[in-house]
């Protein structure tokens, strides 16, 4: 349990890195035609690097933390970025993960939840401006995109420091499986 | 996470561990999502409102720790998207900073020039002449062996083939051909170039001939006659020249030789080194000129 506890504190100080800079840095940069979403990359990377339950965990709580610090109701962002991980985690295991990998999945789940993000906004009665919102999706998935080189290394090596021995047997830190116990999807 | 944490170890411990895995943590996946159902329904109602603002006030201090510490490198950030603008000022600067400084150093010869056209609007009033102000563009291609300029007047102008050409200081040559909005013009000094010319002290006529590179040579027509140096040379009266009479050619610089094969070097009156600001004579010469 020392070491569930050991990850759910490592996890819960990375997302609050990653909201921190979110907010403090990269949404301060007023960086042309849109903004990385830190958060979102790390959630990503989590379960890239660590399956269903690493990117359900890290969507959800990073999620949650941003919506609580928003103005728009609790559990938008935290259901999006849950289905995010959840996605990712579910995908990893048939794939090397490999930067480019990491980069084709940041991509598509970038426009992906993107849309439901605005999608869910605008359901819950907020009027969003379309064409400015939509206008500013590929400069910003292409933010994160670029962000995924230096996030998706990190979260696998401190995925491979934080998982039990028994843990490793079967699964190398660069993700592919090893032996027949491998995990199967 | 932290539910998830658990399943997990499960899940790669047995194959048995590892479908319990799978299934709790797909519940634990659901309960999440209904969780978030929940909450936006719970929030919409503005339930939760004091929860965002504990929120926001338990985060204020992270995030403007972190604000202090990136804001260099936030600032660095910020700062390239103006870093082609930038650039285009500094270009912007640049070019105006060398204009500047052109004029300033242009300022001299603009005044040399401004001078120059004056004189010779006073010359040419003074003696009645009409004229056109004409800039030197180029020195002829076959300087050293025919003494021309181009100026930037011609046809267009009234320029025409034969017209005389002064400056500020006297006579300068002749125009040999014209294009429409540029001449031709040969220097006095050319080799080919004489000029009937009477000594403004004794009032002798003679020939004032080129000799190339700022030399003149004067042949008095009387062989009797010698010139003294320092004697004023004015191009002759009409009919005596095709040149626009009583314009300045030079001096007598020095004298030398027996009578009759007199050597007489003559100092021109224009710098012809250093033309710049011409005017053409546009009066004909035929027509006579007061004096």
């Amino acid at each position: 349990m020392s070491r569930f506890a050991l990850r759910a504190l490592a996890g819960a100080i990375v997302i609050i890195i990653a909201t921190a800079l979110q907010t403090s840095v990269l949404s301060r940069l007023g960086l042309p035609g849109g903004t990385p979403s830190l958060p979102f990359v790390v959630v990503v990377a989590g379960a890239l690097a660590g399956g269903v339950p690493v990117g359900a965990g890290l969507g959800f709580c990073s999620g949650l933390l941003a919506d609580a610090l928003s103005a728009h109701p609790l559990g938008v962002q935290a259901l999006v970025l849950l289905l995010v991980g959840v996605v990712v985690g579910s995908i990893d295991a048939q794939t090397e993960r490999s930067v480019f990998w990491s980069m084709v999945v940041i991509a598509v789940m970038g426009i992906a939840s993107y849309l439901l993000y605005s999608v869910l906004i605008a359901l819950l009665g907020t009027s969003v401006p379309w064409s400015s919102q939509l206008a500013r999706l590929p400069a910003s998935v292409g933010y994160d995109v670029l962000l995924a080189p230096f996030v998706v290394p990190l979260a696998l090596v401190l995925n491979r420091a934080l998982t039990s021995p028994a843990d490793r047997l079967h699964r190398r830190w660069d993700g592919r499986i090893e032996g027949s116990v491998g995990r199967v999807r | 996470m932290r539910r998830s944490g658990a399943p997990r170890r499960l899940g790669v411990r047995t194959s048995v561990g590892r479908a319990n895995g799978r299934g709790s943590s797909r519940i634990v996946v659901i309960a999440l999502l209904l969780a978030c159902v929940l909450l936006v329904a719970l929030d919409s109602g503005s339930g939760l409102a004091n929860l965002h603002r504990d929120a926001r006030r338990a985060f204020d201090p992270v995030e403007s720790g972190f604000a202090s510490a990136a804001d260099p490198v936030g600032r660095f950030f910020a700062g390239l998207p103006d870093v082609n603008r930038n650039q285009a000022r500094v270009e912007e600067l640049q070019r105006e900073n060398a204009q500047l400084r052109r004029q300033l150093q242009t300022a001299g010869i603009d005044r040399t020039r401004s001078a120059d056209l004056r004189s010779i609007g006073a010359l040419a009033s003074g003696a009645g002449l009409q004229v056109r102000a004409a800039t030197v563009i180029d020195y002829g291609p076959s300087l050293g062996f025919e003494w021309t300029v181009r100026i930037n007047a011609g046809a267009d102008d009234g320029v025409r083939s034969g017209m005389t050409v002064i400056d500020a200081s006297g006579l300068v040559g002749r125009v040999k051909e014209t294009s429409a909005a540029a001449s031709m013009v040969v220097l006095a000094i050319d080799p080919g170039s004489s000029i009937g010319v009477r000594d403004g002290t004794d009032g002798q006529l003679g020939l004032v001939t080129g000799r190339g590179r700022g030399r003149m040579s004067y042949t008095p027509l009387d062989p009797a006659t010698r010139p003294a140096a320092g004697d004023l040379l004015l191009s002759g009266p009409t009919g005596a020249t095709s040149y626009t009479p009583n314009l300045t050619i030079g001096t007598v610089r020095s004298v030398s030789g027996a009578p009759g094969n007199l050597t007489v070097s003559v100092q021109p009156a224009v710098d012809f080194g250093a033309l710049d600001v011409l005017a053409v004579v546009l009066t004909p010469v035929t027509g006579g000129t007061p004096q």
